[in-house]
């Protein structure tokens, strides 16, 4: 599994831990949070919720204003890349 | 997430202050025994009040943060409001059924829900000097004893201003709100699919409740929201008071349709739930819309649909449902 499929399925499980009803297939790709239903507090849970599962330390304004999943994806990855060094 | 796939699960963190008469079960689930007083039963909203300050008292003792005095960051007050409370009964005990001098035993079960909010489960039986089980939260859904008295409160903390604010993305938790070590609910389980369902589409229903006709549909009655009456010590509007107001709707929808009074306070409240949705200013007014069904199979058995609307600012404030019993059909 490549780090950003890693991250995927974090992403995914993660936002299913706060929007139970979800259909698994919508925490993709264009959709935003609050497309799929996440009000303000889902939404920092959701991120804090994120931060946790990938020990990342990042001030959470910086996810303020992501358009997307895939754009929160790429944000988590470039993250765990900088945190790794490359 | 499952307790294996934390990332770490500190111990519980020493509570600042315990509640007298709270003594662990184990780490995340409390007991108490209490004597119903004239200040926690009747056909009001008491026992649901008191039924709050347990939930406080309980995610005071699971996870050491004292919520009767948490803060922020900025050191501002913050508030563990609640989101969505159940109170599930049966025929046997409901919060009617309980009077003056009775000794109930309340087991509570603290439940991580993320960085924001928390979880409650209150198991209430009469007291009959056994020791008190553990409070498992799947057999509590699916393994209903008659003479409990479940009751679910999902909580998320807010600060004072900025509830309801799309602004950002703001932690409300309090300094040191330990979530990591507290256990989780399977999310079948999750009271975030009643609340979500609730605050999407205005009902806890997906249609027409099976077996049950329309006797009522569009009831409405305006209430005044009182700062004398309806507030809580921090001005905001009071948890409990949503009890109280359906309640006043509800005996005006007795009325309505030629039930009297004592058939209003010898109904039998087996099932009430409540999503919240926003807070109230002290001068506004609040319609309360009904619908009333009734069971086709038992006629004494109705579900009791409730929206409760803000006037002034023109936003839902709450959505409920009850299920009743020993409401004389009046038509």
């Amino acid at each position: 599994m490549t780090a950003r499929a890693r991250i995927e399925e974090v992403v995914t499980e993660t936002v299913l831990d706060i929007l139970p009803g979800l259909d698994k297939d919508r925490v993709r790709g264009r959709a935003h949070l609050r497309d799929l239903g996440a009000d303000s507090v889902d939404r920092v849970e959701i991120i804090v919720g994120l931060l946790d599962r990938l020990a990342i330390q990042e001030p959470l304004a910086s996810f303020a204003d992501l358009p997307d999943i895939d754009a929160l994806t790429d944000l988590l990855h470039e993250l765990l890349d900088e945190r790794s060094g490359r | 997430m499952t307790s294996a796939e934390r990332p770490h699960a500190p111990a519980r963190p020493k509570a600042a202050w315990i509640p007298a008469g709270v003594e662990h079960v184990d780490a995340t689930t409390v007991v108490r025994t209490e004597r119903v007083t004239p200040g926690m039963c009747g056909p009001n909203s008491l026992f649901a009040a008191r039924l709050g300050d347990w939930t406080w008292d309980a995610v005071t003792a699971a996870t050491g943060t004292d919520v009767y005095d948490a803060r922020g960051e900025d050191g501002s007050p913050v508030y563990l409001s609640f989101s969505y409370f159940r109170i599930h009964g049966s025929r046997v005990l409901h919060p009617l059924s309980l009077g003056f001098g009775d000794r109930i035993r309340v087991v509570s079960g603290v439940f991580g829900e993320g960085s924001e909010s928390v979880l409650t489960l209150h198991r209430v039986r009469r007291d009959d000097g056994s020791a008190p089980r553990p409070l498992d939260p799947v057999a509590f859904h699916t393994e209903p004893d008659p003479g409990d008295l479940r009751v679910e409160n999902f909580n998320r903390w807010i600060a004072r201003g900025r509830e309801g604010s799309n602004k950002g993305l703001v932690r409300a938790a309090p300094v040191g709100f330990s979530h990591h070590h507290l256990p989780v609910v399977p999310r079948e389980f999750s009271p975030r699919l009643a609340y979500a369902h609730a605050r999407d589409n205005g009902t806890f229903l997906d249609g027409p409740p099976e077996g049950h006709d329309a006797v009522v549909t569009g009831f409405t009655v305006d209430y005044p929201v009182e700062a004398s009456r309806d507030l809580n010590g921090v001005g905001l509007l009071y948890f409990a008071s949503y009890f109280a107001m359906l309640d006043w709707a509800l005996l005006r929808l007795w009325a309505h349709l030629g039930r009297g009074e004592r058939e209003f306070r010898d109904r039998a409240v087996l099932d009430q739930r409540i999503c919240y949705l926003g807070n109230a200013d002290a001068d506004t007014t609040i319609r309360i819309t009904l619908i009333l069904w009734r069971n086709t199979a038992d006629p004494s058995e109705e579900r009791i649909e409730a929206v409760l609307h803000d006037l002034g600012r023109d936003t839902a404030l709450a959505v409920a449902e009850l299920k009743v019993a020993g409401g004389k059909p009046g038509r």
